[in-house]
């Protein structure tokens, strides 16, 4: 067969190079659109996971049903107590930290000054919300928050304009009139939203020591994370009826309590994205399926034009399934050839899409697994459509009209 | 408190002190960022002689948030091993 078909290129070497073509410019737009999809979509997924990792932001609210005698219109406040309270019976929590903002503070170093949301938060804060030092420094950590340290995590930006590009870590700056020591800067990240101020020109201290120091009576907000991602709606649950219980609220009523659950976000935005990589695959797909009918119209012609030799071999005891086979073979030669040649150029062009100065905002393509499975997957289909009716054509012929023509 | 040749205080200038409440000289400290704490006990993770890492409970001193003074647990000359921070995915 492989002899057969190097005989024809030769003898039709624009015809079947065109076709061959054909087959690798589609390939070349499955892959491409799909690895774009696949790297926008993980590109998102890291700039959602900028403000948390499947977490719960929980904040006060307003009551809008009479209970237990009290009216409607209450506002809810969180209390720095409701943590452990909270930590204590919702049994389906994880990680929760309290989030003290106060802006009544200038930071300072020097003559370098900023008023940043000056942050009171537990350890458990910086895995929920992804704030990761940079080599060299760390988070808030439990001796911290126990002795009330005088310790400070800065945002890179926070950093750079404290600090320019010297190192921060050890050094002291000022909280209003009292020193602390830096003991990290965040790794600078992505973040796609934020409450409050991105975390890059925030500035995190122990919760303990921005009580003692601010005294603020009320949370901003507290930060959790269910153990798992099918908890989430529990633990809500969960949440309004001990608060419900501790402040007096119909645990029904849903504006008592403001929620941000940012795992909803994301599923809701993977859902999108199952859509759009669908898309981008049809789309491809059709570019392919032009040069499978391409190879169709190809293997039409050889048939034709080999109807002699067809005519032949069956006389001389070929079946119509070594002829089936004979054709069937040459046609997915051509989608073969087309198809590697197009993985090639793929290849190029994505790593050369990679270096364009887009990746902040839509990701390195990226031909992961699934997008080789789907691409073989359409190949196949597409080669064995292409090939199968021209090849059934030339199985079905009669052998003596065949050698009459 | 040390003399300042020359330098007056005057009404309105401020001043910082820092006030030595405890000191420890020659002892087996490292830094706290290697430290990992759990439930009121503090762990590292050193690396074996045969390379393996392995994570080990200390009892830790003295503290200045970046140095922590190790009071048992740890030999010098040991390695410690620092996990590379970790990445968004």
């Amino acid at each position: 067969v492989w002899r057969e078909f190097v005989a024809d290129l030769r003898a039709q070497k624009l015809r079947t190079s065109l076709t061959v073509l054909g087959i690798a410019w589609g390939t070349v737009a499955v892959v491409v659109l799909l690895a774009f999809g696949v790297g926008l979509e993980r590109q998102t997924r890291k700039r959602f996971h900028g403000l948390g990792d499947r977490i719960v932001i929980l904040f006060g609210g307003r009551t809008t049903k009479p209970f237990e005698g009290f009216p409607d219109g209450r506002p809810i406040r969180l209390l720095p107590d409701d943590v452990p309270t909270i930590a204590q019976e919702v049994t389906e929590i994880q990680y929760i930290s309290p989030e003290f903002i106060t802006r009544s503070a200038r930071v300072r170093r020097g003559v370098k000054a900023a008023s940043p949301a000056i942050t009171g938060i537990v350890p458990a804060y910086g895995v929920m919300r992804n704030i990761i030092a940079q080599a060299g420094g760390r988070f808030i950590n439990d001796r911290d928050v126990a002795e009330r340290r005088r310790v400070a995590v800065l945002g890179d930006e926070l950093a750079t304009l404290l600090f320019g590009h010297d190192s921060a870590v050890g050094r002291q700056i000022f909280l209003g009139d009292t020193p602390f020591t830096i003991v990290g800067v965040m790794r600078p990240k992505l973040q796609n939203s934020s409450y409050q101020q991105r975390d890059k020109d925030r500035i995190f201290i122990p919760a303990t020591t921005h009580y003692a120091l601010f005294g603020n009576r009320f949370l901003n907000n507290i930060v959790y994370r269910a153990k798992s991602a099918e908890l989430t709606k529990v633990a809500e649950r969960h949440v309004y009826e001990t608060l419900g219980r501790k402040d007096k609220f119909d645990p029904t009523d849903k504006d008592a309590l403001g929620f941000w659950d940012t795992s909803e976000w994301e599923t809701r935005f993977g859902q999108m994205f199952v859509a759009f990589n669908a898309f981008f695959a049809i789309v491809g797909s059709f570019t392919l399926l032009v040069g499978g009918i391409g190879v169709a119209n190809i293997m039409y012609i050889v048939v034709r034009e080999r109807t002699r030799e067809i005519g032949i071999r069956r006389a001389v005891g070929a079946s119509r399934t070594d002829i089936l086979r004979q054709f069937l073979a040459e046609a997915l030669m051509i989608v073969l050839m087309g198809a590697t040649l197009g993985f090639l150029l793929s290849v190029g062009l994505v790593a050369a899409l990679g270096g364009l100065p887009i990746r902040e905002f839509v990701g390195a393509p990226t031909i992961s697994p699934s997008v080789l499975v789907a691409t073989l997957a359409l190949l196949a289909m597409v080669a064995f459509a292409a090939g199968l009716m021209p090849a059934r054509r030339a199985a079905a012929l009669d052998p003596v009209d065949a050698l009459r023509s | 408190l040390t003399e300042v040749a020359g330098a007056k205080l005057r009404a309105g200038y401020s001043a910082n002190a820092e006030v030595i409440i405890a000191r420890r000289d020659s002892v087996l400290y490292i830094p706290e960022r290697l430290v990992t704490h759990r439930n009121d006990s503090s762990f590292v993770t050193v690396r074996t002689d045969a390379g393996k890492p392995e994570e080990r409970l200390i009892k830790t001193g003295l503290s200045d948030a970046i140095n922590i003074e190790v009071l048992e647990g740890l030999k010098e000359g040991e390695s410690l091993v620092e996990p590379p921070p970790r990445e968004i995915t």
